[in-house]
């Protein structure tokens, strides 16, 4: 009997070490294939299937690969895969956690919303074909960026991110969704054209050097920051790297003034795509710059220029989202300026640069990536029923779908960062680095600014949820297979508000090291 | 099989291969100011597969003459996909558009062009810099000026020119810019760089030219300055 149980202890122990060391390979793998298959049979219960599942593996693979990093005792470095191409740390390990939790809990919403759509008739077989195959692309492209180690596979990946996605943003064919898409495509592909240019000038600061040590180029990230290149590169070219790089992928994560596509986009775009541009997408454009941010840290420029930049950017961005938080009639768009604000919020915190601020902006990424999807998904409901994306249109929500009233209440605070909420307990933490460090006026700035904003948000939804409805329409839920996955992150914004789990403290205090060595 | 130059036996002078790439690198960024000078829209085309024609030059230059050999596959690739695949798919575009009048400019051409004089100027100015540091160069020096110049004037056409096919014009000549510095500065970036951005490039324009139908067929019009929907 004990030998039977030995025996299976080792089996299992024995898979799940495959499982680690393929896991790598199985995130990115399994959403490429899914993509094809749903391109291939364009049948709506296979795709929704296939889709499910494959979103369901990816997490599972980025679970064990979040595993494998943090297990890895200290002083060790992850071995690249694929020739350098790929590799995995603990900050990329957290990104790739935050994409494939999301995408999951974003698949299972869009059976109940891209199914009700299609079911009244909104758009033909072909449209929804379109979708589940760029789905799932669009999840791949982003995968790929977070475990990409060469600097050029990174920005491929990340420009085919805006690929995958522009005709998302599109979807509706209508004239606004189509100017969206037009937006979204030239802005973001202008922009992170200047991110290419910043990364030959990199490659080019690089190549002296590894020609003077007599090794060949490469623009692997793992190479670049080992010391005895990092240190000699030209801190001319470094600089103008880096605002190159800020430039372009700060475009895609809604630094402003990079940010006019973003309000169109998010608006324009299907409810779960919004959650998914807002959640995950310009997270993993921030996660370009930090790359940079790290390896201008190894080189002589040293920390403080990316971090003044970042810092401003930041403090921009959230004194330019925060007005027209005030003043929307969107409330598509109101989510979307609330995104740009909370970039502006991580920003600001990698800027500050003490390892509390990095700590609590990484850990507000993972908090903002839950609560967005979690308000927009609930929004989502709402514009499913009420056919409008205009806050004065929409009253007494209450009275017609009572249980997404409570939820987007519920998602306010939440985003709003009101405590027992996640939210609350990074910002806080940004807040708390920034007046230990004496940053006194970043610190004011920042908790008037996200005040103004609260008052602005809660404003806007208490008209919609309060109220007499202006047209009368039948109570009840038209996605009711919705509260699965809104139940589940209804649960982690809860948690995560209350503590941060072992495991996933340990994962963001390796990721903090990463961010500024 | 033999295919640079030291294959051949042949030693050049440094500073010889310097001008000629100077000479490619001049005729792209002039290309650039003709689109500017221009207004009618299958000229632009036509002047972007001649810029992408000598972007290619540069490519094989550099592959010839310092036996890079990596960068024949890059000139392969910059040769099909700049100079005939874009041209076509643009070309086949507009005959598909429905009315052919010139692009009213939103700068006219010769408030455009001195513009286009003063971005030139900064070019020069931002890589100043870099060039006095006195660092190594793996070619010419002043290619690096010429890239951030068209790179600079390829947003120019996009502003100035508020029509959808300009506007990609104005990318795609940016996308040129980048290339001429990956491959002159740095004797081209890794292969699989290379691969990406190119096939990056392919799929954009080719998706920037399907959403140009969507507005031409949505709008009946390919103004971008009609895309006014979308505002606070």
């Amino acid at each position: 009997m004990a030998q039977i149980y030995d025996i299976l202890r080792d089996g299992f122990s024995y898979a799940v070490g495959t499982l680690q060391d393929v896991s790598i390979f199985l995130i990115l793998l399994v959403p490429l294939l899914s993509a094809i298959l749903c391109g291939v049979i364009g049948k709506k219960r296979v795709m929704e299937r296939t889709s499910v599942c494959a979103a369901f593996i990816t997490a599972l693979s980025g679970m064990a690969l979040v595993s494998r990093v943090v297990a890895m005792p200290p002083g060790t470095s992850p071995v690249p895969r694929l020739g350098g191409l790929l590799y995995a740390d603990a900050l990329s390990a957290y990104l790739v956690l935050i994409i494939c939790f999301i995408s999951l809990m974003i698949t299972l919403y869009s059976l109940g919303y891209i199914g009700y759509e299609y079911s009244i008739e909104l758009f033909g077989k072909a449209k929804l074909r379109q979708y589940y195959f760029l789905l799932n692309l669009f999840v791949f492209t982003m995968l790929l960026a977070a475990v990409a180690n060469n600097l050029g596979v990174l920005w491929v990946a990340v420009e085919a991110t805006t690929l995958a996605s522009a005709f998302l943003v599109g979807f509706y064919n209508r004239e606004e969704s189509i100017e969206a898409a037009w937006k979204y495509l030239i802005i973001g592909s202008v922009g992170i054209t200047f991110a290419l240019f910043g990364t030959v000038l990199v490659y080019f600061s690089a190549l002296s050097v590894f020609k003077a040590l007599g090794s060949p180029g490469t623009l692997n990230w793992t190479d670049l920051v080992n010391p005895s290149i990092a240190t000699q590169m030209d801190p001319h070219i470094l600089k103008l790297a880096f605002i190159f790089v800020l430039i372009g992928y700060g475009t895609k994560a809604g630094l402003a003034p990079m940010h006019t596509w973003l309000p169109d986009a998010h608006s324009q775009a299907p409810t779960p795509i919004s959650a998914l541009l807002s959640g995950v997408l310009i997270n993993a454009a921030m996660y370009g710059i930090l790359r940079f941010h790290h390896l201008l840290a190894a080189s002589p420029v040293g920390p403080e220029f990316s971090s003044n930049l970042l810092l401003f950017f930041g403090l921009l961005s959230i004194a330019v989202a925060t007005p027209f938080i005030m003043v929307q009639k969107d409330y598509k768009r109101l989510l979307a300026y609330s995104s740009m604000k909370h970039m502006g919020i991580i920003a600001t915190g990698i800027g500050l640069g003490t390892p509390l601020a990095i700590y609590g902006a990484l850990l507000h990424i993972l908090n903002h990536a839950l609560a967005k999807a979690f308000i927009f998904m609930s929004a989502g409901n709402l514009s499913l029923k009420f056919k409008t994306k205009e806050i004065a249109l929409v009253k007494g929500i209450a009275k017609i779908l009572p249980m997404t009233s409570a939820l987007l209440l519920l998602g306010t605070f939440a985003i709003m960062a009101v405590p027992p909420f996640n939210l609350f307990v990074s910002e806080f933490l940004i807040l708390s680095a920034s007046f230990l460090g004496g940053n006194f006026l970043v610190g004011s700035l920042v908790l008037l600014l996200v005040v103004l904003a609260f008052a602005g948000f809660i404003f806007h939804i208490s008209h919609m949820i309060l109220g007499v409805p202006i047209k009368p329409l039948p109570p009840g839920e038209v996605n009711p297979s919705s509260f699965l996955p809104l139940s589940i992150l209804l649960g982690l914004v809860i948690l995560l508000g209350l503590y941060v789990p072992g495991p996933l403290h340990e994962l963001l205090q390796q990721a903090t090291k990463l961010v500024k060595p | 099989m033999p295919f640079c130059s030291l294959d051949f036996g042949l030693h050049f002078d440094p500073q010889q291969v310097a001008r000629v790439l100077d000479f490619f690198a001049t005729f792209i960024l002039v290309c650039s100011l003709l689109v500017l000078a221009t207004e009618r829209r299958h000229v632009h085309v036509r002047i972007y597969a001649l810029q992408s024609l000598s972007l290619a030059a540069v490519a094989f230059s550099v592959a010839f003459f310092n036996c890079e050999r990596h960068i024949f596959i890059a000139t392969a690739l910059i040769f099909i996909s700049k100079v005939i695949v874009i041209p076509v798919l643009l070309g086949r575009l507009m005959t598909r558009l429905i009315p052919q009048q010139p692009v009213k400019p939103m700068i006219n051409i010769p408030s455009s062009l001195l513009f286009a004089a003063v971005l030139v100027l900064i070019a020069d100015y931002l890589t100043r810099n870099i060039l006095s540091a006195g660092h190594e160069f793996e070619l010419a020096r002043s290619v690096l000026t010429d890239s951030v110049g068209v790179v600079l004037l390829g947003l120019l056409i996009m502003i100035a020119r508020k029509k959808a096919l300009t506007q990609i014009i104005g990318f795609l000549t940016m996308e040129n810019g980048l290339f001429l510095t990956g491959i002159a500065i740095t004797a081209g970036m890794p292969l699989i760089v290379e691969l990406g951005v190119l096939f990056d490039v392919l799929v954009a324009a080719f998706l920037m030219g399907v959403l140009l139908y969507r507005i031409s067929e949505t709008f009946d019009s390919i103004d971008v300055e009609k895309l006014t929907k979308l505002k606070e």
